[in-house]
């Protein structure tokens, strides 16, 4: 067509990175947030916000210095050929472990929540054929179920949010700050882990239609999970209190099932229901990502067949942990190295300054 | 019988308008041209249609110079009175008139001139040289006029047949709309086109698909808007499409769609004029099929569906409230079994207490599970349905409320299904109704079935996962290389003024980028 | 080719998925239990007595009509988990919680056992978090086994009484659910629990019962719970009623609409003062015998000042009850004080008993008269 689209739109490129980083974690991150920060929990999370919206924007730029290409090949000239490679690797291992944490995190909380006596196989096998059918068509349909599936997303942790506000309870904030600042800071550290999925952002310059706005709109998608989950917190916080919400494992899903409308008796079924969309456009993210990287690793072309290579590689690596706690150990771990991960860009985008690799002026040498 | 031969390679691209070389009926092979006399192009005739009883021949002799002439037809096709009146009384009874007035005799070197230019009151003429397009065009109700001496045959245009006259479009009725549909003859068809729109620029192009059938198909676009990029993609698929046989327009629908493995359409069939115009404005292509009384849009998207002409007609406050209903009722259609099935067995918390009480007590005495239950209604229905399509009028209102009623009632009486089971059956049935499109509301209601089967095994999880692939399966789907789902995916906030409500008159100035027009200011709105 | 293995492969997959519905559990299967009563065991010391309350279906049929809509059921066991699991001895039918509608602790229990309970209630998933719950004088079953008029089954009666009648009388407490306690468990702080108690063969739900530590201390009737509600700043709209001075008329009822409180703590030469501001809007709903000389204006003045020293007293009463007598402390002040004044709290936390117990109390009530109906005083 003439004058089709001739890739990701800006809305797109939004709701992209929006789904990827709203995920499983969202009904444990008010525990999370609690155990570590107690009162500040939700400044914690917001300070977290603010450090993946940098971060987001040095990737970016960074990547907007090389416009046709993804990570797995500008970090080879920016690297050289070895390095480059390997932190393409990296990126693969990674992205295939955080991919089976949250799926085996997300089929753990479903057995507990709604399907107590269905076997874990049965639920991720179902979620890995569908992720499988989303990311075999390519980027365009990633994005255009990503399009799909916000605003329900978004209705339903608007109206759970809403529905307690008159229940928050302002006066537990009078001692917020008691212990200074610094432990929120420390605190911060700890909850990154809620806004991993930004990293999409590495991958998806070469194919968006308007690349002068895509510092905008990726801004754009990273700001809308920042307030989501500040205000998910603050909420959370301010009804239960610090103590209370740290014992809670799944502390949104209390959130929900406490209000209290005439007829609607389990609203937590109905936010988990939604939640199953937030998880899957996560997990078609990283599906996408690693598959994406490891045929570039591998100099290839066609990234479908590798789908379905690494398909049963992460179903194997989730059903690895035992128990919760070795799960949560994981989410520990996974919280740090993502957020490693996207600190990598701050010395890429200073190497590549300094080796003088990529942008306007470097490509017209080339 | 095997009419339809399906070719799945096509070494031979058709060109369009190419010929086809007809097969003869008897066993000699004939040659095709045309001899300059009148027996041997006579006998040619013959050997293809003379074990037709309803092909007419017909010699007689032209002056005083006994001219040998002879007419060819198929009875039916052509209307008698042309014949007697335009035809055969001017070249047998006024020639000779003349010919006395002038005291001259009408040479046979100049005859042919004579009866094109002079004789012959026949509106339309058309001369051939082959006898293939010759009988092509007797078979589409032309006469075929040989004269001796001469290789050219003069086709004269006497078409008439009997047609059921232009009537209230059966499968879509609207309250405030017109009540013309289009018919089973082609130029009818495009003879309401142009009454609807007098655009010079609207252009309708005919060519012939089907080896057999020959069928005639007409597309009509308007230059300007339409894209050509499209044109020419249309133009490519039917040239692609070898069959001997199109049968209506919904075969060759699917003849030239992208994806035949979805349940829902890929192009929007419809029977209205108004319909058809509407979307001729926004830049899309109309295909006709001769003997079919249904037109095919290209492209469509699924927001298409739920549009119905009676939305402009009304005001759009009211229109954007009813296509919000048609909406909701389109996911109710399909998902309201799955739904309760899953919350009645899976998660029966998610129900008001006094509710789920009423449920248990009303499935107390019902010896099947509620899936198998569900299945059973859901069967049945369209086993209503399916019956009441057959029956004849008188019947079928009987048939709607012997089966909704009385089938319904006296199930639950006899303990086979719980009166909630027979309320959620009937609502879906009645919201599948509600989708403007027939092709759409079956396509969607298919996806019923394995839905129930899904939340039986997976509760609400499962249903959630269904939800998901079906987006992903409609988002996927392309129709003539654009987005089945636009404006929702890619979201095109200027499109969004048509999808779910029906944005004011005055405000629709810009067409929807849905078909890629190339003149994106609707002219008519200052 | 390769296609055609692929697609093979995954339908074998789907058919795994197929292979069974696990969860998959007949509605009319299920007894759904709409009540529980715990109290401790007349015989065995360690063990308590469970009753669940099961409602029977047929109720709601418009065909037939069953004598007994519910049943009850008591099973003896350690703790409510293990007597949950006895009832599979009993019934064809899997107990199921998620229609619980009330709790009701006997008073034994309360006393001694209450804190046990919690854990089991909260770990599943299947409850749901706004369970009421109530405490009852002597035995909780004999609440399950009262006959009622309207709404035949005892747990949605108690249900909706608890839900609604706290906004019509302020004699009434409001409730507690799961969530509540839990809270308070695991913040350490005190609570009332709306009391039931039979009086001859009906029910009464004045009053309340005061928990501290997760313990049963004591009860509090009707007139003294008004005080308490007050304090906590719940009231949404209730009658109170007054006696009126000689020259004014006998007695007068106010409909309150509106009672806005703010409770504050705050320190003050090392003690703790803690600051009421209620304001109390309502309207006259009975004025019995009035004078009707006195002009309007300041009849309403001094009806207002007459409700302002009532309340005071009231307030003041139940106070120093919950204070001196059972030491408990239903107004989240200990988490106000944790909020307001941190670092005083951290001095004290040991003997936060002793600070409750010397605390003063400033009150500031305004009493608003905004009408007084359709006749003239």
């Amino acid at each position: 067509m003439q004058n089709q689209q001739k890739g990701l739109s800006n809305f797109q490129v939004s709701a992209l990175v929006t789904l990827s980083a709203v995920g499983m974690i969202i009904i444990s991150i008010p525990r999370i947030a609690a155990e570590q920060a107690g009162i500040d929990g939700a400044l914690a999370v917001f300070l977290a916000g603010i450090l993946s919206i940098i971060l987001a924007g040095v990737i970016i730029t960074l990547s907007k210095r090389f416009p046709t290409k993804t990570v797995i090949e500008y970090s080879q000239e920016i690297l050289g050929k070895l390095f480059g490679k390997v932190y393409g690797i990296i990126l693969v291992l990674y992205s295939i472990t955080v991919l089976s944490y949250i799926l085996r995190g997300f089929a753990d909380a479903l057995k507990v929540l709604l399907l107590p006596r269905t076997p874990l196989e049965i639920t991720m096998i179902c979620m890995l054929l569908v992720i499988l059918y989303c990311v075999h068509g390519g980027i365009s349909t990633i994005v255009r179920t990503c399009e799909i599936f916000l605003l329900p997303l978004l209705l339903v942790i608007v109206l759970t949010i809403f529905f307690n506000l008159s229940e928050v309870q302002l006066f537990r904030y009078r001692s917020s700050l008691s212990n200074g600042i610094t432990p929120v800071f420390k605190a911060a550290f700890g909850v990154t882990t809620a806004y991993l999925g930004y990293e999409i952002l590495f991958f998806i310059l070469p194919f968006i239609q308007d690349k002068e706005k895509f510092m905008i709109f990726g801004i754009r998608g990273t700001v809308l999970p920042v307030l989501i989950y500040s205000g998910l917190v603050f909420v959370m916080i301010g009804v239960l209190g610090p103590t209370t919400t740290s014992e809670l494992v799944y502390p949104a899903i209390h959130l929900a099932r406490q209000i209290g409308i005439e007829f609607i008796e389990r609203f937590d079924i109905l936010f988990i229901i939604f939640w199953i969309l937030a998880v899957f456009t996560t997990l078609t993210s990283y599906l996408y990502m690693a598959s994406f990287s490891l045929t570039r690793v591998l100099g290839m072309r066609n990234y479908k067949p590798f789908i379905l290579i690494l398909l049963p590689l992460c179903y194997v690596a989730s059903i690895l942990p035992q128990n919760i706690s070795e799960i949560n150990m994981i989410g520990k771990i996974v919280n740090y190295v993502g957020f490693f991960v996207a600190l990598s860009s701050i010395p890429l985008l200073i190497i590549a300054v300094i080796r003088k690799k990529g942008g306007k002026a470097n490509a017209e040498k080339e | 019988m095997k009419i339809i031969k399906r070719n799945k390679n096509p070494k031979n691209k058709e060109v369009i308008g190419e010929r086809q070389k007809p097969q003869p009926q008897s066993e000699d092979r004939v040659n095709l041209d045309l001899s300059k006399n009148l027996d041997e192009n006579y006998e040619k005739f013959q050997a293809f249609l003379k074990e037709s009883t309803d092909a007419v021949f017909r010699r007689f002799k032209l002056g005083q110079n006994k001219i040998s002439c002879a007419l060819i037809y198929i009875d039916g096709l052509v209307e008698k009175e042309v014949v007697h009146n335009s035809i055969l009384r001017p070249m047998m009874s006024n020639v000779l008139e003349y010919e006395a007035m002038i005291e001259d005799v009408i040479k046979p070197e100049e005859a042919y001139n004579f009866i094109i230019d002079h004789v012959i009151s026949v509106a339309e003429i058309k001369e051939t040289e082959t006898l293939d397009e010759a009988m092509l065009l007797v078979l589409s109700g032309e006469v075929a006029l040989i004269i001796d001496g001469y290789d050219k045959l003069i086709i004269l245009s006497a078409r008439g047949w009997s047609t059921r006259g232009l009537s209230d479009p059966q499968s879509e009725s609207v309250i405030r709309g017109a009540r013309e549909g289009f018919t089973e003859t082609l130029r009818t068809n495009t003879a309401l086109l142009r009454r609807k729109c007098k655009d010079p620029n609207m252009v309708i192009r005919t060519i012939r698909l089907g080896r057999r059938s020959k069928t005639d198909v007409a597309y009509a676009y308007i230059k300007g808007i339409t894209n050509p990029r499209l044109i020419e993609e249309l133009e490519e698929r039917l040239s692609k499409v070898d069959i001997d046989l199109i049968a209506s327009a919904g075969h060759l629908e699917q003849l030239i769609q992208d994806n035949s493995l979805t349940p829902l359409p890929q192009m929007q069939v419809t029977e209205r004029p108004d319909k058809t115009i509407a979307n001729l404005m926004e830049g899309r292509i109309i295909v006709l099929v001769d003997n079919s009384p249904f037109a095919l849009t290209i492209p469509t998207t699924f927001a298409q569906f739920f549009q119905s002409p009676e939305d402009y007609n009304e005001r759009w406050i009211v229109s954007s409230f009813i296509r919000f209903i048609r909406w909701a009722a389109s996911f109710f259609a399909v998902f309201t079994p799955a739904v309760y099935i899953a919350v009645v067995t899976y998660h029966p918390g998610l129900i008001p207490t006094r509710l789920a009480l009423s449920i248990a007590a009303a499935r107390i005495g019902v010896p099947f599970p509620s899936i198998i239950e569900a299945v059973l209604m859901e069967l049945t229905i369209e086993l209503l349905r399916e019956s009441g399509a057959r029956l004849p009028k008188g019947i079928g209102q009987t048939i709607g409320i012997v089966g909704g009623l009385v089938i319904g009632d006296a199930a639950v009486n006899a303990g086979l299904t719980s009166p909630i089971m027979v309320i959620i059956v009937a609502l879906t049935a009645i919201a599948s109704f509600v989708i403007p499109t027939y092709s759409a509301a079956i396509g969607l209601r298919t996806m019923r079935f394995p839905l129930m089967l899904i939340a039986a095994t997976l509760g609400l999880y499962g249903v959630m996962l269904a939800f998901i692939f079906i987006n992903i399966h409609l988002v996927s789907i392309k129709s003539f290389g654009m987005n089945y789902m636009t404006p929702q995916a890619p979201t095109i906030f200027n499109d969004m003024k048509d999808f779910v409500i029906r944005g004011p008159a005055r405000k629709m100035k810009k067409r929807p980028v849905q078909s890629y027009p190339i003149d994106m200011i609707r002219m008519d709105m200052e | 080719m390769l296609k055609k293995n692929r697609l093979f492969c995954l339908s074998l997959l789907l058919m795994f998925v197929f292979t069974s519905c696990w969860d998959y559990k007949e509605i009319e299967d299920k007894a759904f239990i709409i009540g529980i009563a715990l109290d401790k065991d007349a015989e065995e010391d360690e063990e308590i007595e469970v009753t669940f309350q099961i409602a029977e279906p047929n109720t709601f049929t418009p065909i037939g009509e069953s004598e007994e809509p519910f049943w009850n059921i008591s099973e003896t066991a350690i703790d409510l988990s293990k007597a949950h699991i006895q009832l599979a001895k009993r019934m064809n039918q899997i107990p199921s919680l998620e229609h619980c509608q009330i709790i009701l602790i006997g008073e034994e229990f309360a006393k001694t056992q209450q804190d046990e309970t919690l854990d089991f209630l909260l770990r599943t998933y299947n409850i749901r978090r706004r369970v009421h719950i109530g405490v009852v004088k002597d035995k909780a079953k004999d609440i399950l086994e009262l006959k009622f008029k309207t709404l035949l089954i005892p747990a949605f009666v108690i249900s909706e009484m608890m839900n609604e009648n706290h906004n019509y009388s302020l004699e009434v407490t409001n409730y507690m659910d799961i969530g509540g306690i839990h809270m308070a468990e695991t913040n350490n702080f005190d609570f009332i629990l709306p009391k039931l108690i039979i009086d001859e063969d009906k029910l009464d739900m004045s009053g309340g019962g005061v928990f501290k530590d997760m313990h049963l201390v004591g009860w509090l009737d009707g007139e003294e719970i008004v005080g308490i509600r007050f304090l906590r700043g719940d009231v949404n709209s209730g009658f109170l009623s007054v006696e009126l001075s000689e020259d004014l008329g006998k007695r007068a009822m106010m409909n309150v609409f509106e009672a806005v409180s703010s409770m504050e703590p705050e320190i003050k030469d090392g003690r703790l003062l803690v600051k009421l501001d209620l304001r109390i809007e309502g309207d006259m709903t009975e004025i019995v015998l009035a004078n009707k000389e006195i002009n309007e204006t300041e009849f309403l003045n001094r009806l207002e000042k007459l409700y302002e020293q009532d309340v005071k007293n009231k307030i003041e009463k139940s106070f120093r009850k919950m204070q001196q007598e059972f030491n408990s402390d239903p107004y989240q002040l200990k988490e106000k004080l944790m909020s307001y004044y941190p670092e005083f709290w951290k001095e004290n936390q040991e003997n936060w008993d002793e600070v409750y117990r010397s605390a003063a109390l400033e009150l500031d009530v305004k009493v608003l008269i905004r009408r007084i109906g359709e006749i003239k005083h």
